[in-house]
């Protein structure tokens, strides 16, 4: 370790993680790890458990000795190889389920300690790992899942995500910082790295430096959604690529060294940029990095909320990309190991997993394009879905998630499904239902965004939804806002063919969602669903 | 054991928010319907009541109510 844990001289004000990590570093779990595999789940110690996030590992709901594992996939890129080996882990171990997350990870669940050494290894042999997925660290890195076949990108990011994951994967200077800790890269103008709720994103930019265009990145700090979310605040440089691990280096050792330790729910980079605010952020970075360029112009033109289905010519003449819808980002391990053999077939291996909880084919020549888009598999994980299991996100939901309070994952399928069959729309609508205020299925930045609940009723139990409109990344950022009045759980689906049926028969043609609710305001929003509570109630 | 915050409407249109400490929904709803009975006197008709947010238990953890 090449730094000193100042904050260990005042231990009165640390938090109980932070004595914790003090006690055992989060990264030596994972030898500890293989030994728990042996004396098995009852011996794990409760500080331990707390620790294994630091594997990639976490309980799963309801605690019963079957653990949840994040697998980090760096901007989404994944082989052939790589792909099989996750699909056999799936078959092995994990009941042959696998789902893609929204920061382009793998996820499993049904896993037992016994079971993780054999994992850690399996993915390791082919470049893979699940450490430092989850925990106090730097964690996978997302970005643009069409790097290097992007005919939108400045350049193509490859080897500077790779240079910064590897600087931070299991680096001891870093498995200690405050809180979880997100970084995004892209150089596509579309912004599919959701850079605003990132703690630390770069994104396309140009700089005249000494009579040359430059292209590089900007940088911004401090973003994140969870219960408190907040949009991320870019910095008044410019950064070549070749000093991005510089520059990160330096962001993240400002975290590490001024964040804050002493209560764990403002612990995130962004209650550090909300204090300082970016200048004062700036002067820091400085001093650690040396001068750089102040900002340049700015490459990024809007917001494709990280979509890519349908087929598409990549920036390789005669090459294309065929991005598949993949329902909620739920598949088996028996589906990605045929997509591996796909990927094989008909292109190079390459398969690039979305933050959108989707996967592309990439690197198809065009003359293979006709017989991929025949195979089988493409019936269900289609390039062509129809618009609301297309735009559809989820969280994980009752089923395995400990704080969620209701089921997501299988019912925001089926109401996606429900509202196809039920409304046509020449515009898409992107609607993520999450289970809980922690934001897991990024539900501020959606057109409508179904936050669940309980309630009691007459009945008993009952789960329930609140509604937000209006979220957003790219120009004019902003998170949705919540509309008045719950809706229980089985009356949803009419309550939104009816919500949605207002901005169908009221649009403009052309007219997006999100322009539709600018246009009329929350308030014509409000208005309508009062009604359709009202009629509910009344029918009852 | 989590903690819960239960929000409450009342009959007359006014709120409430209840926190309490329980080891599921069904006695968190139960255990916040006890609270506000005990609070309200005269007693006060619930239209509704509603679990938002559940964390897990443990010293110093809480919500922020904004009023």
């Amino acid at each position: 370790m090449a730094y000193k844990a100042f904050w260990a001289e005042t231990p009165e004000k640390l938090n109980k993680t932070e004595l914790l990590k003090l006690e055992k570093d989060g990264l030596d779990i994972i030898e500890d790890i293989y030994r728990y595999a042996q004396t098995g789940y009852e011996s794990i110690t409760e500080d331990d458990m707390n620790r294994f996030k630091w594997a990639g590992v976490y309980e799963q709901r309801p605690k019963d000795g079957h653990f949840m594992m994040r697998v980090r996939i760096p901007s989404g890129r994944l082989d052939s190889e790589q792909a099989r080996t996750l699909a056999a882990i799936a078959r092995d171990y994990g009941r042959d389920l696998v789902d893609i997350t929204t920061r382009q990870a793998v996820q499993y669940h049904w896993l037992r300690v016994e079971q993780l050494p054999d994992i850690f290894e399996r993915l390791a042999k082919v470049g893979l790992s699940s450490f430092e997925a989850c925990g106090d660290c730097p964690r996978t890195i997302v970005g643009n899942p069409l790097a290097g076949i992007d005919p939108h990108e400045l350049f193509d990011t490859t080897p500077y995500v790779k240079q910064l994951s590897d600087t931070f994967l299991m680096n001891r200077d870093f498995s200690n910082l405050p809180r979880k800790y997100k970084i995004s890269i892209s150089a596509s103008i579309y912004n599919p790295g959701h850079a605003e709720i990132n703690d630390l994103a770069f994104t396309p930019a140009v700089k005249v430096i000494d009579g040359q265009e430059v292209k590089g990145f900007h940088v911004w700090v401090g973003g994140g959604l969870s219960a408190k979310p907040y949009l991320a605040k870019q910095l008044d440089v410019f950064v070549a690529p070749e000093r991005l691990v510089d520059v990160a280096v330096g962001v993240t050792t400002i975290f590490r060294d001024y964040g804050y330790r002493e209560k764990r729910h403002n612990a995130r980079l962004k209650y550090l940029v909300a204090d300082w605010g970016p200048e004062k952020f700036k002067e820091k970075l400085l001093e650690l990095t040396g001068e750089l360029p102040t900002r340049g112009e700015d490459k990024l033109v809007g917001w494709n909320a990280g979509y890519f289905t349908g087929v598409h010519q990549q920036k390789q003449e005669g090459l294309s990309y065929i991005g598949l819808s993949v329902p909620v980002g739920r598949m088996s391990g028996s589906e990605l190991e045929e997509l591996a053999r796909l990927a094989d077939t008909y292109g190079d291996g390459s398969l690039r997993t979305c933050n959108t909880q989707n996967i592309v084919i990439a690197n198809i020549p065009n003359e293979k394009v006709e017989a991929l888009l025949k195979e089988p598999l493409l019936e269900r994980l289609t390039p062509y879905p129809k618009h609301f299991t297309a735009f559809a996100v989820s969280c994980t939901g009752t089923e395995f998630c400990n704080l969620a309070l209701v089921e997501t994952k299988e019912r925001m399928r089926q109401l996606a499904t429900y509202l196809d069959q039920e409304i046509e729309l020449d515009e898409p609508i992107r609607i993520h239902m999450v289970g809980c205020p922690n934001s897991c299925g990024q539900r501020q930045i959606a057109d409508i965004g179904l936050q669940g609940s309980l309630v009691k009723t007459s009945e008993g139990m009952k789960e329930a939804f609140d509604i937000y409109i209006g979220g957003t990344l790219g120009p004019n950022a902003r998170f949705n806002e919540k509309l008045s009045g719950r809706v229980i759980v089985e009356n949803l689906p009419s309550v939104l063919v009816d919500l949605i049926g207002f901005f169908k028969e009221t649009k403009r043609q052309g007219e997006s969602f999100l322009q539709f609710v600018d246009r009329v305001g929350k308030a014509a929003f409000q208005e309508r669903l009062d009604a359709i509570l009202a009629q509910l109630a009344e029918s009852k | 054991m989590f903690l819960f915050r239960v929000e409450v409407t009342y009959a007359d249109r006014s709120r409430a928010e209840v926190i309490v400490l329980q080891e599921s929904e069904e006695k968190a709803f139960k255990s916040a319907s006890g609270q506000i009975e005990h609070h309200n006197l005269p007693p006060k008709q619930v239209k509704e009541m509603v679990i938002v947010e559940k964390k897990p238990a443990a010293a110093g953890r809480g919500y922020v109510i904004d009023l």
